[in-house]
């Protein structure tokens, strides 16, 4: 199992928590372990190609994006970012290129996976007038910043699993890629990190 | 307050975990009597060696299962694929990440090896190394220093080699790690005997010295573990020491722990105004080795015997019958 | 029943909870409360608050996390545009930026912290190797005891997740122009070959008792009110060096009187957090200490629905109409409390308590990766320098606490050193730089290729073992001049005001207040921005966290009325039966009898002879 980071972005009323919510709760099992009140939400995925399974821990803003108010923390060691705008508010494209441009100076990995999406197309659906930034023009940006693109409803979940699978599948090209050159990396000297949850030993007094 | 938020999820929790338990328990009741009917009826075939499996991941404690698992590899031996057996000891393996106190799975584990294709001695080497690894998350499992010793006759047989040099250095290494470590100890006193028996120690007076110095520390730096003290017993008794020291040496080296002994008891009473239990125990079982030394210095067991009693009422009539003994 | 005067907790206000008898919880789906994922925010900022909190340290944040899962409404704000205030990882841009704002004598920081001199060299400034990121620097650098109550609130709270912690076992204590390292454990002291037998017992009958102190007290009592350092001589007949190891590393005092009780729990807190989660006593957070733990913090209490608000700037709060007043003009109404780092109270402030404890800090990054003072597959040490062991004669210890690239807190092959005293004026500067050159001359040594006693290093045991002896740093280098110099990347000094004295974790008496607003307004202070307004107190000397999870409850309970429920976060999938089946009690009952037959046959286990004998004697 493959694990990454993917954190959310996007201002406040864009839908970036019902997506997750979408997401996570669609394949929702009932006796898995879950993730709750928890740091993140977790939800895997099995890519259709390799059945590789991939693990996703989802960071979402809990509302600090509001005041531009993200920690570092936030942003550290992601390896993937959903930025979300709504295709029914006008501006929300150009908030979502902001974001981006944020993402790119706080985020050093090059290998971040970002994908631009527009919700709330269901609203479009009833009601074409009520669109306000067209298919085409956010598609044509994405591909000019190297972004994937889709347009989702977190609503009825149209292509919200589409966006996670595609998400996986870059995330486990450059996984491949990376492993391939790991040969000529120095991996000595490697200061490893401890668990927390899982003390080794209980009996406060074995040093003696 | 949050108390009766959570009895109510157990009591919904605890109808679903009723099902499911007794779908479970209804599971292994057919598995069982189909497994013990075949085994009546001695059936074997590759399905029913899985469907003992299925059985003994559930209750490894079931020895019948794992007679009829190793009769039904020997029947099947012909039909077993190459890699049959490396599943087998992987299989054995993580029975024992979960229940490492599981005699039967143990006694599985050195069968599959004995009877694995060759038995060459490089698969033992390898179960060294782990045995070796499940020492070091759990250095005091008994089982595994009992398996160890399986596995260190078997490479010696395979080899014609003793290992018992490097097996005495392991012990060190277990004890320097940790003091208390009763089975490290025991190997110990397994080795030593086993290295002198085959005439594997050079300077056999220096080595006794050496030992000496290592438990006089070991006494010194915890006097209250009785893992040490019982080892200390053993090599005071032991022929080794009384067959390589002259007599004279020996009477000199039983004064030189005694004298040893009595300073660390003076000094816990200096400290709590407590003698200490292990060290009057020592004296006894000094008196004792002295006295078939032929010692002329006056006997004070029965002092000791009182102090004891005195300290340790509980174990009252154990002191008397040692008194008793002497 | 819920008591009417306390406000429902997160968990109490869930509808799973609200829902009620046991008929309507089993049609509750298991789906879990996706916090803050299940309610979206409100579109706009709340016009009413329970609790406002300005700054973002350590204690505050733990604050508004505790307040925020109690269910209290908290608008959480720092005036600068990071997280962490007082405890804040700053980049090297961002220290500049500090720098400035404490020599300005402008801005409330300028009460907190004084006399900052910042150095940065060219190589750091103009360089192409160094960006100003790839550094972290803290400004009040803390260790984190295994056993200890911040981490069982980490861990309760899972905050833990959002962080990564390694692991500090090598604790030096600087003695004689060389480093000893410590001798601690059973198994050290057992095989060390430089203590006495006796020496041995004394230091074990120690160790055993210390973890057991305060059920003793017919052995320390009378020392109460003397000096540790006559305790242990007097009853555990120590000697000066372990004295010293046990009273400056293991303990981390200050001085050799502090008195009995105080140092034995701290003795305690370094030997109960050993193996806990393995063999080390300590850990410390990547990429930053208190800086990272703050964001995390606030990330939970951001989770549970407070509103978080960088570069927001408290202008004023009138308890009359309980309005707080903000730099870019917005208001809002607090309606239970306001509480204000130090650092972040508005001008006008005339309420402030008083700052009247030094600690001074010296913090430097070198261009050496000081590896050689690290345990192995670890990043950090601590090294001590006892009274009276520097040049400067020392009245009291300089901690120091180094940081390698391991931790992501400095680039590679760069570490930054922090050292701290609570000595007070100018003495306190010659006693850095004292131990400053102690540690550059030590680490010039340790990394030289030239060791020439290569031979002592290793030692032969009683029964031909090797052993090393004691790692390079025991070796007194009194003869060595150093031939090559630490390239410094940056120096900064500052001197910072705590109200908190060296010794105590935190004073209460610092947060009172009244528990109503005042209806008499002779008691405000008459022109005061500030009247009414709770400060925290400014992190003390202390180099663990062990003042943050005090302070934190002393102001939760002063505002809630009682810490009962401090982080009594009740996450649902707790305490849930597994399904999985442990084999063996279940399975006992349905057991079928063995076959006579299937005796341990064919099988090579035999019992052992047992050479030791009895298990008694």
């Amino acid at each position: 199992m493959l694990q990454f980071k993917l954190v959310l972005l996007g201002d406040s009323s864009v839908g970036k928590s019902s997506i997750v919510y979408r997401f996570v709760k669609d394949s929702f099992d009932e006796f898995r372990e879950s993730t709750i009140g928890a740091a993140f939400l977790s939800q895997t995925i099995t890519l259709e190609e390799n059945n590789q399974v991939i693990k996703f821990e989802i960071w979402d803003t809990a509302g600090q994006e509001r005041y531009k108010s993200l920690a570092p923390m936030y942003y550290r060691n992601a390896n993937a970012a959903l930025v979300v705008y709504d295709v029914t508010a006008p501006d929300s494209l150009m908030k979502a290129k902001s974001w981006i441009e944020e993402l790119k100076k706080k985020v050093g990995n090059e290998e971040l996976v970002i994908c631009l999406v527009g919700n709330k197309v269901d609203i479009c659906e009833e009601d074409d007038t009520k669109r306000k930034i067209e298919f085409e023009e956010a598609k044509d940006w994405a591909n000019d910043e190297n972004l994937l693109f889709y347009e989702v409803s977190a609503k009825t979940g149209y292509n919200v699993k589409e966006v996670f699978q595609k998400i996986g599948e870059q995330l486990y090209e450059y996984k491949k890629a990376e492993q391939a050159n790991k040969g000529t990396q120095d991996n000595s000297n490697i200061t490893s990190n401890i668990r927390l949850q899982e003390p080794q030993a209980s009996n406060p007094t074995s040093c003696c | 307050m949050h108390g009766v938020k959570r009895r109510q999820w157990n009591q919904e929790l605890l109808e679903q975990k009723k099902l499911n338990d007794a779908k479970n328990i209804n599971n292994y009741r057919r598995l069982t009597s189909t497994i013990l009917g075949l085994k009546e009826k001695k059936e074997y075939s590759l399905d029913n060696l899985q469907k003992s499996k299925e059985l003994l991941k559930i209750n490894p404690e079931f020895n019948a299962v794992w007679n009829f698992r190793r009769d039904s590899i020997i029947a099947l031996k012909e039909q077993l694929e190459a890699k049959f057996w490396e599943e087998e000891l992987d299989f054995v393996m993580a029975e024992l990440k979960i229940y490492p106190k599981v005699y039967w799975i143990w006694g599985h584990r050195v069968w599959v090896l004995n009877n694995y294709p060759g038995s060459p001695v490089s698969i033992w080497k390898r179960e060294l190394l782990i045995v070796s690894k499940l020492l070091e998350l759990d250095a005091r499992n008994y089982h595994g220093w009992h398996y160890r010793r399986i596995v260190i006759s078997s490479i010696e047989n395979r080899t014609g080699e003793s290992m018992d040099k490097e097996e005495f250095e392991y012990s060190s290494n277990k004890i320097n790690n940790n003091i208390s470590n009763f089975s490290a100890w025991h190997q110990r006193a397994n080795m030593i005997p086993a290295m002198f028996a085959n005439n594997e120690i050079e300077d056999k007076k220096k080595f006794i010295d050496d030992e000496l110095k290592y438990i006089t520390n070991a006494m010194y730096t915890d006097a209250e573990d009785q893992s040490v003290w019982i080892y200390i017993k053993w090599f005071l008794n032991s022929d080794i020491v009384s067959n390589t020291y002259t007599t004279e040496e020996y009477v000199k080296m039983i004064d030189d722990v005694k004298q040893n002994i009595l300073i660390i008891n003076q000094d816990d009473l200096d400290f709590s105004g407590k003698e200490n239990a292990w060290c009057l125990k020592m004296l006894i079982v000094i008196e004792e080795i002295s006295k078939r030394f032929g010692s002329q210095e006056e006997c004070r067991t029965q002092e000791y015997v009182k102090k004891l009693i005195e300290i340790d009422p509980l174990r009252k009539n154990r002191y008397l019958h040692l008194r008793n003994k002497t | 029943m819920l008591n009417a005067e306390r406000r429902p907790s997160v968990a109490e206000r869930r509808s799973s909870f609200l829902s009620g008898s046991l008929q309507n919880s089993m049609n509750i789906p298991v789906v879990p409360h996706l916090a803050g994922i299940e309610d979206p925010l409100p579109e706009t900022t709340p016009d009413k608050v329970d609790v406002l909190i300005a700054g973002t340290g350590m204690v505050e944040s733990v604050l508004a996390a505790a307040l925020a899962w109690q269910g209290s409404s908290v608008l959480h704000i720092d005036k600068n545009d990071y997280y962490g205030d007082t405890s804040a990882t700053l980049t090297i841009d961002q220290i500049s930026n500090w720098v400035n704002e404490v020599n300005s004598g402008t801005s409330s920081l300028s009460v907190c912290y004084t006399n900052a001199k910042l150095y940065i060299s060219k190589s750091l400034r103009h360089s192409n190797t160094y960006v100003s990121r790839d550094f972290g620097i803290d400004l009040s650098p803390k260790i984190l005891f295994a056993k200890s109550d911040l981490l069982s609130i980490l861990v309760k709270s899972r905050v833990h997740q959002y962080l990564e912690f390694q692991s500090l076992s090598n604790f030096h204590t600087y003695e004689n122009d060389s480093f000893e390292k410590l001798t601690n454990t059973k198994q050290e002291i057992f095989t060390d070959q430089n203590l006495s037998l006796m020496s041995k017992r004394n230091l074990m009958r120690f160790i055993k008792f210390v973890l057991v102190w305060d059920e003793q007290p017919e052995i320390w009592q009378q020392y109460a009110e003397k000096p540790i350092s006559d305790f242990l001589v007097e009853k555990f007949k120590l000697e000066n060096n372990q004295l010293y190891e046990l009273i400056f590393s293991i303990g981390l005092c200050y001085n050799l009187d502090v008195k009995t009780p105080n140092a034995l729990q701290r003795i305690r807190r370094y030997l109960t957090s050993f193996d806990v989660y393995g063999p080390f006593p300590v850990l410390y957070s990547k990429f930053g200490g208190p800086g990272e733990l703050s964001q995390g913090f606030c990330r939970s209490a951001a989770v549970a629905g407070s509103t978080y608000k960088l570069n927001s700037q408290l202008l004023s709060f009138n308890p009359t109409t309980k309005e707080a007043v903000f730099k870019d003009g917005s208001k809002i109404k607090v309606e239970e409390r306001v509480i204000v780092s130090p650092t972040q109270a508005p001008l006008d402030s005339k309420n402030i308590p008083k700052q009247e404890y030094e600690v001074h800090r010296l913090t430097c990054i070198v261009e050496k990766s000081c590896s050689e003072w690290f345990g192995e597959g670890e990043s950090a040490a601590v090294v001590v320098f006892p009274p009276n062991s520097l040049k400067s004669n020392n009245r009291t210890v300089v901690q120091a606490f180094i940081v390698g690239s391991g931790t992501e807190s400095c680039a590679k092959g760069t570490c930054i050193w922090y050292l701290s005293t609570v000595e007070t004026g100018p003495r306190a500067e010659l006693d850095l730089d004292a131990a400053l050159e102690a540690l550059e001359r030590s680490i010039i040594r340790e990394s030289s290729t030239d060791l020439e006693n290569e031979n002592d290093l290793i030692q032969l045991g009683p029964n031909g073992q090797t052993i090393i002896n004691s790692v390079k740093l025991g070796q007194s280098f009194k003869e060595y001049i150093p031939r090559e110099k630490v390239q410094f990347l940056l120096k900064l000094y500052y001197t910072q005001f705590t109200s908190t004295p060296p010794f105590d974790v935190v004073t209460p008496s610092v947060f009172e207040f009244s528990k109503e607003w005042p209806k008499d307004s002779s008691l405000l202070v008459p022109g005061a921005s500030d009247n009414n307004i709770v400060y925290t107190s400014m992190p003390c000397a202390e180099i663990s966290y062990d003042d943050v999870i005090t302070a934190a409850k002393v102001l939760y309970e002063k505002i809630v009325g009682s810490d009962d429920d401090f982080f009594d976060v009740d996450f649902e999938d707790e305490d849930i039966p597994t399904y999985q089946n442990n084999g063996d009690v279940q399975y006992q009952n349905t057991f079928e009898e063995d076959d006579e037959e299937d005796e341990a046959r064919d099988m090579d286990i035999v019992e052992n002879e047992e050479p030791m004998g009895e298990m008694e004697i």
